[in-house]
């Protein structure tokens, strides 16, 4: 008799929620486990370019210009000293052997637990088990915004319409030059902190809804307001 | 009840233990005494009597062996208190207030078999105390060189005087120490006012309790106490009165009644995996009906009948985790138990009653053990061993080569990063911990039951599926294939303690629990195998 794989860890213990083309960059997507207890651990989604173009990974670097990922260190129960990262703040910088960079991303905000540095000698870990021991870092968000920040990400289904609004897109315009995927990312602002000014924007969006997010994140990248709208109708999906 | 002749006097002095033998020397001292206002007792105890009989039922002899007048108040003072006790060794020490003891202790509906009592009084006793001292000392001499501490004091009167009157009422023992511990707090109005003068005296000491705004704290037992030795008799005279003035209101007085906690230990077995071992509540809210906890503890709480409880095992299993072999070594403190006489009969017929309340909790090995007893289950906790069982997954059927490479396994170290699913209420850290063996036997083509020897502390499920590679080595790394899980049970928890009980209510009663026992595991049994397919 053949049995069938039991329930994954995963599936037991963990909500799967997505950020979509993270920082404006399309099909730059990561994944989000949640957990009842508010943890969440930060991964990179099948559908991101590292993975669905199969790229080969050089390497994965926890710090880069004015940011440390490195240096966190958390004492007690109440994870004193750990890094408060906002939901753009940079994780870490995969390089890959074709040249091309990409910046993966905190995506809920809340205190830095952990990363994880198995990643730094076994870049591949980050493509081969991309749910689980590829794991990028632990995030615990405050107790009064987990609720408020895996609301902002999308659910399974959702991320589900994302990937097939894509595909159906990419259908259309097949015989166009495909869109660049892995932007130099270290060209673009990384600061891990966001202004006062735009934390009240932020608040603004959390209270006109879901909807919204996708343009926050697009107006806070300036540059890729064309976005905005593709982003606006994947949601009326 | 006339006076005694002379002679008689001479003979029945003898009956005393005074601070002076000479009868003459006793009935000054004791006519003074009297003219302050002090009550029998309080004369007896200015005299230097030590004998607890004397204070008993004869106290009153005081009078006739001195040549004084019974009850005689000379100055007027008749409805005063004593300016010595403050009527504790009056009023309070008479049949009246004894009854009303008892009736404190019907109404609390106290079950005990001897008792012991305290008494919180005045803060001021100690100033009148020396003040009656100093002015002893003044007027005869070198009989009152004594040390104000040989004189023996209102506690230890009260207990002498009614005690045991108190025992007979009550039908039990009177102890110095007993478990069941009856509190009487006498309240006196004027004491922080009789006390006043040492905060001029002494600012420093009193000082650092915030002055007079903070009333009662301002003055305790021990300050006053420091300060009175600190201070001497000319110093004392200059700033209150010697004798002491007549007291101008009442004691009042608070019975308390408490007895010292019980311990109740036992061993339990938990055969579900939807139970919390403690209730479950978050934000005032119940996530899982029910918990281990509870099912142990209401029928014992409702024996005891205690205030207040705790309850306590060496480590815990998660809700999903089964709890088997000889069971989990637990501990209930009984905080202020109203019901404290149970027998070993008893003790059984409470695990049964437990037992019979679910089939998901069973106990064994119910017992009362001492405080000092518990500190064993603490110290188990870090220090021992547990077994546990798995049934266990893996992505490729297990060969023989990998159940024989596990079975070599001897105390194998892993680094433990704390589990996800207790990252957010614990430290971040990476803990060693010891396998210190493992087994597997193969159930059918990916599962297998997964026996191992931990170190107490060791996180099972992990170890299994890794966490994300965040315990190393793990079952995964191991067989070079991915592991996970279905479930555990702890198998035994190597703690000595409580002592084992064979249950001695005959044999018929033993034999149809056990076969009750077998029944149940088997419906287990086949449970689980059901879950497996
Ligand atoms: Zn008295």
């Amino acid at each position: 008799m053949e049995e069938s794989r039991p329930p994954s860890v995963v599936d037991r213990y963990f909500q799967k929620r997505y950020k979509t083309d993270v920082q404006g960059n399309p099909g730059e997507d990561q994944l989000i486990l949640t957990h009842s207890n508010r943890i969440c651990v930060i991964c990179i989604a099948q559908s991101h370019p590292i993975i669905c173009e199969k790229k080969i990974i050089s390497k994965i670097n926890f710090q880069g210009d004015g940011w440390s990922r490195l240096e966190n260190t958390v004492t007690g129960k109440n994870k004193r000293g750990a890094q408060w990262l906002e939901r753009m703040a940079p994780l870490c910088c995969v390089t890959c052997t074709d040249g091309s960079v990409f910046t993966l991303c905190c995506c809920v905000k809340g205190q830095l637990v952990e990363i994880n540095t198995n990643l730094e000698t076994r870049p591949s870990l980050l493509t081969e088990k991309s749910s689980s021991n590829g794991y990028l870092a632990v995030i615990l968000p405050g107790l009064k915004h987990f609720n408020r920040e895996v609301e902002r990400l999308k659910s399974e289904e959702e991320y589900r319409k994302v990937l097939e609004y894509r595909s159906n897109k990419s259908a259309f315009q097949n015989l166009e030059t495909p869109q660049p995927c892995g932007i130099n990312i270290t060209s673009l602002p990384l600061d891990a902190v966001v202004p006062e000014q735009r934390v009240t924007e932020q608040n603004k969006c959390d209270l006109q809804g879901k909807q919204e997010d996708n343009d926050e994140t697009m107006l806070r990248d300036g540059s890729l307001c064309h976005n905005i709208k593709k982003a606006s109708e994947v949601n009326s999906l | 009840m006339g006076r005694l002749a002379r002679a008689e006097q001479t003979q029945q002095m003898d009956v005393f233990e005074f601070f002076t033998s000479s009868l003459e020397e006793c009935k000054q001292i004791a006519a003074t005494l009297v003219e302050v206002g002090c009550c029998a007792r309080c004369l007896l105890r200015f005299l230097g009597e030590s004998k607890s009989s004397s204070y008993k039922y004869s106290y009153q002899n005081v009078y006739d062996v001195l040549g004084l007048e019974r009850s005689s108040n000379v100055n007027s003072v008749q409805d005063c208190p004593c300016p010595s006790c403050l009527g504790i060794l009056q009023k309070y020490a008479d049949n009246l207030f004894l009854s009303k003891i008892l009736q404190k202790v019907q109404d609390d509906s106290y079950e005990f078999s001897d008792y012991q009592c305290s008494l919180i009084l005045p803060v001021c006793i100690a100033i009148r105390q020396r003040a009656i001292h100093i002015f002893l000392k003044k007027k005869f001499g070198v009989i009152y060189s004594v040390q104000e501490d040989k004189l023996p004091t209102v506690k230890d009167i009260w207990k002498w005087s009614c005690g045991f009157k108190v025992g007979e009422l009550l039908s039990a023992q009177f102890q110095n120490k007993s478990g069941f511990d009856i509190l009487m707090t006498f309240t006196y109005p004027e004491s922080n006012k009789e006390c006043s003068f040492l905060l001029d005296t002494f600012p420093d000491v009193f000082k650092k309790r915030k002055q007079r705004k903070y009333g009662f704290e301002t003055f305790t037992r021990a300050n006053v106490a420091k300060a009175l030795i600190d201070m001497d008799d000319s110093k004392f005279e200059d700033c209150t009165s010697c004798p002491p003035s007549v007291p101008i209101a009442e004691c009042s007085c608070e019975i308390t009644c408490t007895h010292e906690p019980v311990f109740v230990a036992g061993r339990y077995q938990k055969y579900s995996r939807v139970l919390s071992q403690t209730p479950w509540i978050v934000e005032g809210k119940r996530v899982m009906e029910g918990s281990v906890e509870e099912l142990i503890c209401d029928p014992i709480l409702n024996t005891f009948k205690p205030s207040d409880h705790r309850f306590s095992s060496s480590g815990r299993e998660d809700v999903d985790v089964r709890m088997l072999g000889d069971g989990r070594p637990f501990i209930v403190e009984l905080i202020n138990p109203h019901c404290v006489i149970f027998s070993t009969q008893d003790m059984s017929l409470l695990q049964e009653k437990i037992n019979s309340c679910s089939k998901d909790v069973q106990v064994r090995d119910l017992q009362i053990v001492s405080r000092e007893d518990t500190a064993i289950l603490k110290d188990g906790e870090i220090s021992k061993t547990k077994c546990y069982s798995a049934e266990c997954w893996c992505e490729r059927p297990l060969t023989e080569t990998d159940l024989v490479k596990l079975a070599g396994i001897k105390d194998l170290v892993l680094q433990q990063k704390t589990p996800l699913r207790v990252l957010h209420r614990r430290t971040a850290a990476t803990r060693e911990r010891l396998i210190h063996s493992l087994s597997a036997k193969v159930l059918s083509d990916k599962l297998f039951k997964l026996n191992l020897n931990t170190q107490a502390g060791t996180y099972i499920k992990e170890f299994v599926h890794s966490d994300f590679g965040r315990t190393t080595p793990n079952l995964g790394e191991l067989l070079g294939a991915e592991c996970d899980i279905i479930n555990l049970d702890v198998e035994s928890v190597d703690v000595d303690w409580p002592p084992k009980i064979n249950l001695s209510i005959g044999e018929k009663n033993i034999s149809s629990t056990s076969a009750e026992t077998i029944n149940y595991t088997d419906a287990e049994q086949n449970e689980e195998s059901a879950d497996k397919t």
